[in-house]
C-alpha cells in the first residue's frame, strides 16, 4: 500500500483529497445558516437628516452609493453645502467607544442575532402585539432570517441597510429599511402622518417585485415562505429604527449634556414607539377609494373622465390642478434626478412608458396618487377625491380620472383615440 | 505498486458507470418528464450521442487500464523507448471520430429544422398563443394580448400577426392598453388534435443575456440584448388545474390521479446563461391548461386581477 511502502508525499496528497471530499459533502450537506457569533453591526454609515435639494441630468455614478459621500457636504465649500438648512449629515462613525459598546448590547438584547433573531418588546402586552399583528414570532423570523438571507441579503445588506455587496451597482438602490420608510403603500394617515408598510404591502412588493427597479419578483415563493420574511422585513425595519433614533440621541447630546440618565433605557424606549408605528400601519388603515363613478362606466363617460385627467394633470396647484408636470416634466420623458429621504436619487416616472414600480391596477396609481410616494418627494393628494357635495352631486371623481388617464397616457393608438397630444 | 494504481482507475470507472445506470433509476436524477412534441426526438439525439460516447469511454478507460496494470512495473534502470507516433494509427483515430461527428451533425439536423428553422414557426393566427416574455436582472416579465384583442381577433384575421409586429418593433415597447400581464409564469394551453394551441413567445431581455429553458420541453433559446427572437413550442401534456382552496390556478396538478402538488407536473421555467448574482434564482413555472377555454378562464381571471379598482379583490 501506498503509505506503508513509505511514500509519505503520496501519502499526504491522498489523505488531503480525502479530507477535502469529506468537508465539501459536510457543507453541501449544510443549510448554509449564521454562525452563532454573527452579530448585526452597529451603523456607521452617516445619517442624513434631510437630502439637499437640487435637480440633476444624470444619476449617480454606478460602484457609488451617494449617501456615502454625504459627509463631504459638511465641509463649506462644498457646492452643495448651502442646501443643508435642517442641519448637516450626522455621522455614526464618530460615535464614543463606549457609546457603541452600550448600543451594540443593547441591540442585541432587543433583536437577537441573525441566526436568533426576536423582537423583545418591554412587556408581555406589546409582546403578544407584535406576535399577533406583525408576525414577529421567533420560529418565523428564524425562518425569515434564513430565506432572506438566501434571497435578499446581497442587495438590502444584513441589517436591512440597503448596502449589499449588489446595492452599489444598481439604481434606484435596493430599499434601507432602518428610516421605516416604504413607497409603494396602501394605507395612509388622515392626518398626515408619516406611515410605515401593511403587510400586505411588504407581501405584494415581494410577490410582484418592482418593475423597472433591480428588486425581482419571488412569484413562486410559497405564502408562508412570503409571510416570514415579511415578519423579518419587519424585525429589520423595527431594528434600523431603534437604532437610529438612539444614533441620533447620541450623536446631537455630547456626553455631560444629555437629557436621559440611562443609555440602556433610552434605546429601549424607541422600541414601543416604533412598534407603535408599525402597529397603526396594519389592516385598519388600508384606503379604500370612492366607488368607481357609474358615470365613468360608459364609453362617454369614459373618454370624458380621460380628458379631466388630462386637464387635472396639467394644470398647476395654484388653479385647483395637480400640478403634476411640475416634477414630471414633459410626463416624465424629462425629469431631472433629485435626492429622497434615503440619500440616493429618485426621478419622477416616465407616465408615457406604461412601466410601474408599485404595480399596473386601477387601486396601484390609485393609492400612488392618494397617498403619495414616500420619500421620493411626490406627496399625497387625498383632495381629488369627491367630498363637498356638490362634487358627489356630480358624479365626477378626480382622482378616478387621473387614474384613467394614466392609464391611457403609455399607448399611443389610446392617446389618439381620446385626443391627448403630449408632443 | 503500479497494479494499485490500475486497480483504483478501474474501480472508480467501474463506480462511475454503475451510478449513471443508478441514477436512471431514482426519482430525480435523470432527465425530467418529457412534454413537448419535439422533446421525444431531442431525446432520442441525447441518447445517441451518450451511447457513443460511453462506448468510447469505456474502450479508452479499459486501455488505460490495462496498460498501466501490464506495463506500469518496470524494472529498476529500464528506460522507456521513445516512441515518435504511430501514423496509420493517428489517421485512424482522427478519421473515425470525425466521421461520428459528422454522422452526428447530419441525424441532428432534422430536429434542429423543427425547433428553430422559422419556416417550422406557427404563423400567427387566431389558433397560436402568443406570448412576450421579457427576461431582466432576475426575473420573466410576461405578456399576453387580452380576452379583447383576442376578441377583436375574431374578426379581423390581420390582427394577430399585428399583434406580433407590435411586439417586435419598437424594441422598448411595452404593450398594448388591454394586455394581460404576468411575472415568472407562462400559461399555454394543451395542443388539440386541430394544432390549436401552438405557443409563439417573442422573446426579448431588457438587460444582459440570459437564456429561456423549459427543461421540460427540452427547448433552450438565448435572450440576447436588442434583439427580438421568436421561439416555439407545442405541449402534448397538462400540469394546472383551478385549485377551490387557493383561489387560483395552482400547478403540479396530475390529472391521472386528480391530485395537486405532485413534482412530475411542476415545470420549471428557468435561466441558463448565467447573467449576475441572482441568477441561479432566476425562475418561473410553465402552466399549461387543459384546453383553451381553461385558459380563456385563466385569462379573464388574470385581467380581472389587473383590473382591480378595490382593495379587497386585489390581494
Ligand atoms: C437585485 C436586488 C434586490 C433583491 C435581490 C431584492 N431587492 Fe428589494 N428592492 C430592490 C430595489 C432596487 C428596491 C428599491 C426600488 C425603489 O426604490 O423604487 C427594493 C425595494 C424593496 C422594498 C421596499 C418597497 C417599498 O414599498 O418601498 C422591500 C420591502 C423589499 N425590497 C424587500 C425585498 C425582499 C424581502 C427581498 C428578498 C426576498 C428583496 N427585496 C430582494 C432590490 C432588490
Ligand atoms: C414633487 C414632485 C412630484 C409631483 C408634484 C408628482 N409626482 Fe408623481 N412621482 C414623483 C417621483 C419622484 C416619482 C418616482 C417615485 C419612485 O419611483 O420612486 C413619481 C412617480 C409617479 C408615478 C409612478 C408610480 C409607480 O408605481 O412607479 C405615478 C403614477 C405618478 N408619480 C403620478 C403622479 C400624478 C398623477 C401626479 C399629479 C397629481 C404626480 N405624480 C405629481 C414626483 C412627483
Ligand atoms: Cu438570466
Amino acid at each position: 500500500m501506498t503509505c506503508a511502502s513509505g511514500s509519505r508525499k503520496e501519502c499526504a496528497t491522498w489523505l488531503s483529497a480525502v479530507v477535502l471530499l469529506a468537508a465539501c459533502s459536510a457543507g453541501c450537506g449544510d443549510p448554509d445558516g449564521y454562525s452563532p457569533e454573527l452579530r448585526y453591526p452597529v451603523r456607521t454609515d452617516p445619517i442624513i437628516v434631510k437630502p439637499p435639494t437640487t435637480e440633476t441630468a444624470v444619476p449617480d455614478r454606478p460602484g457609488v452609493l451617494p449617501i456615502m459621500n454625504m459627509l463631504a457636504l459638511n465641509a463649506p465649500n462644498h457646492p452643495l453645502h448651502s442646501m443643508l438648512k435642517d442641519g448637516p449629515p450626522l455621522d455614526p462613525s464618530v460615535l464614543a467607544p463606549n457609546d457603541r459598546a452600550v448600543l451594540q448590547t443593547t441591540m442585541d438584547e432587543l433583536f437577537g442575532t441573525p441566526l436568533v433573531p426576536r423582537t423583545a418588546g418591554p412587556d408581555a402586552e406589546f409582546n403578544l402585539r407584535l406576535r399577533e399583528e406583525l408576525d414577529q414570532t421567533d420560529a418565523k423570523l428564524a425562518t425569515g432570517s434564513l430565506l432572506y438571507r438566501q434571497h435578499c441579503l446581497h442587495c438590502h445588506g444584513l441589517a436591512g441597510d440597503g448596502r449589499g455587496p449588489t446595492a452599489f451597482w444598481i439604481n434606484p438602490h435596493p430599499r434601507d429599511y432602518r428610516p421605516g420608510l416604504y413607497k409603494f403603500i396602501s394605507i395612509s394617515d388622515p392626518q398626515g402622518r408619516e406611515m410605515r408598510a401593511s403587510k400586505e404591502d411588504l407581501a405584494r412588493t415581494v410577490r410582484r417585485g418592482l418593475d423597472g427597479t433591480a428588486m425581482p419578483a419571488f412569484s413562486t415563493l410559497s405564502d408562508e415562505e412570503l409571510s416570514a420574511i415579511t415578519a423579518y422585513v419587519i424585525h429589520l425595519s423595527i431594528r434600523g429604527e431603534v437604532e437610529l433614533n438612539s444614533m441620533k440621541n447620541f450623536l446631537t447630546f455630547p456626553a455631560g449634556q444629555r437629557t436621559w440618565d440611562n443609555d440602556k433605557e433610552m434605546i429601549q424606549s424607541w422600541l414601543p414607539t416604533s412598534g407603535d408605528n408599525w402597529f397603526s400601519s396594519q389592516q385598519g388603515a388600508v384606503v379604500t377609494p370612492k366607488p368607481y363613478p357609474k358615470a365613468y362606466e360608459s364609453e362617454e363617460g369614459f373618454a370624458q373622465s380621460v380628458k379631466d385627467g388630462w386637464d387635472i394633470f396639467k394644470t398647476p396647484g395654484d388653479k385647483q390642478g395637480g400640478d403634476c408636470l411640475k416634477c414630471h416634466t414633459d410626463y416624465g420623458r424629462k425629469a431631472q434626478f433629485r435626492y429622497d429621504a434615503w440619500g440616493t436619487m429618485v426621478r419622477p416616472a416616465d407616465l408615457t412608458l406604461g412601466v410601474y414600480r408599485g404595480g399596473r391596477r386601477p387601486i396601484d396609481l390609485y393609492w400612488r396618487i392618494h397617498n403619495g410616494i414616500a420619500g421620493s418627494g411626490m406627496v399625497r393628494s387625498p383632495h381629488f377625491q369627491p367630498t363637498t357635495k356638490d362634487e358627489i352631486a356630480s358624479g365626477k371623481d378626480r382622482l378616478w380620472s387621473l387614474v384613467n388617464f394614466l392609464q391611457v397616457l403609455p399607448y399611443p393608438a389610446m392617446r389618439e383615440k381620446y385626443g391627448i397630444k403630449i408632443d | 505498486m503500479h497494479k494499485f494504481w490500475a486497480a483504483v482507475f478501474g474501480v472508480i470507472i467501474v463506480l462511475c458507470i454503475a451510478l449513471f445506470v443508478v441514477a436512471a433509476f431514482v426519482p430525480g436524477w435523470w432527465l425530467p418528464k418529457q412534454v413537448s412534441t419535439f422533446g421525444d426526438a431531442a431525446d432520442r439525439l441525447f441518447y445517441m450521442i451518450l451511447w457513443i460516447t460511453t462506448f468510447f469511454f469505456v474502450l479508452t478507460e479499459a486501455l488505460l487500464v490495462y496498460n498501466i496494470w501490464k506495463f506500469g512495473d518496470a524494472k529498476p534502470g529500464y528506460k522507456a523507448p521513445y516512441v515518435h507516433g504511430n501514423h496509420k494509427l493517428e489517421v485512424i483515430w482522427t478519421i473515425v471520430p470525425a466521421g461520428i461527428l459528422v454522422l452526428i451533425s447530419v441525424l441532428q439536423i432534422g430536429t434542429w429544422e423543427e425547433i428553430k428553422y422559422t419556416k417550422n414557426f406557427p404563423r400567427p393566427d387566431i389558433s397560436v398563443n402568443q406570448i412576450v416574455v421579457v427576461a431582466r436582472q432576475w426575473e420573466w416579465r410576461i405578456r399576453y394580448p387580452g380576452p379583447e384583442e383576442q376578441k377583436r381577433w375574431e374578426r379581423d384575421p390581420k390582427g394577430p400577426e399585428n399583434w406580433r409586429k407590435l411586439a417586435e418593433f419598437p424594441f422598448e415597447d411595452f404593450g398594448q392598453y388591454d394586455d394581460v400581464h404576468d411575472v415568472n409564469a407562462v400559461h399555454a394551453w394543451m395542443m388539440d388534435e386541430r394544432g390549436a394551441g401552438r405557443v409563439l413567445i417573442h422573446l426579448k431581455t431588457r438587460d444582459v443575456l440570459h437564456s429561456f429553458f423549459l427543461p421540460h420541453l427540452r427547448l433552450k433559446q438565448d435572450a440576447v440584448p436588442g434583439k427580438v427572437i421568436p421561439v416555439w413550442f407545442a405541449v402534448n401534456d397538462w400540469n394546472t388545474a383551478y385549485d377551490e382552496k387557493s383561489k387560483t390556478w395552482v400547478d403540479g396538478f396530475n390529472h391521472n390521479t386528480g391530485q395537486f402538488g405532485d413534482r412530475n407536473f411542476i415545470w420549471d421555467l428557468a435561466c441558463a446563461e448565467f447573467c449576475g448574482s441572482r441568477h441561479s434564482m432566476m425562475k418561473g413555472r410553465l402552466y399549461i391548461h387543459k384546453d383553451r377555454a381553461d385558459f380563456n378562464k385563466w385569462l379573464d381571471f388574470q385581467q380581472k386581477a389587473q383590473n382591480a379598482r378595490m382593495p379587497a379583490a386585489a390581494e
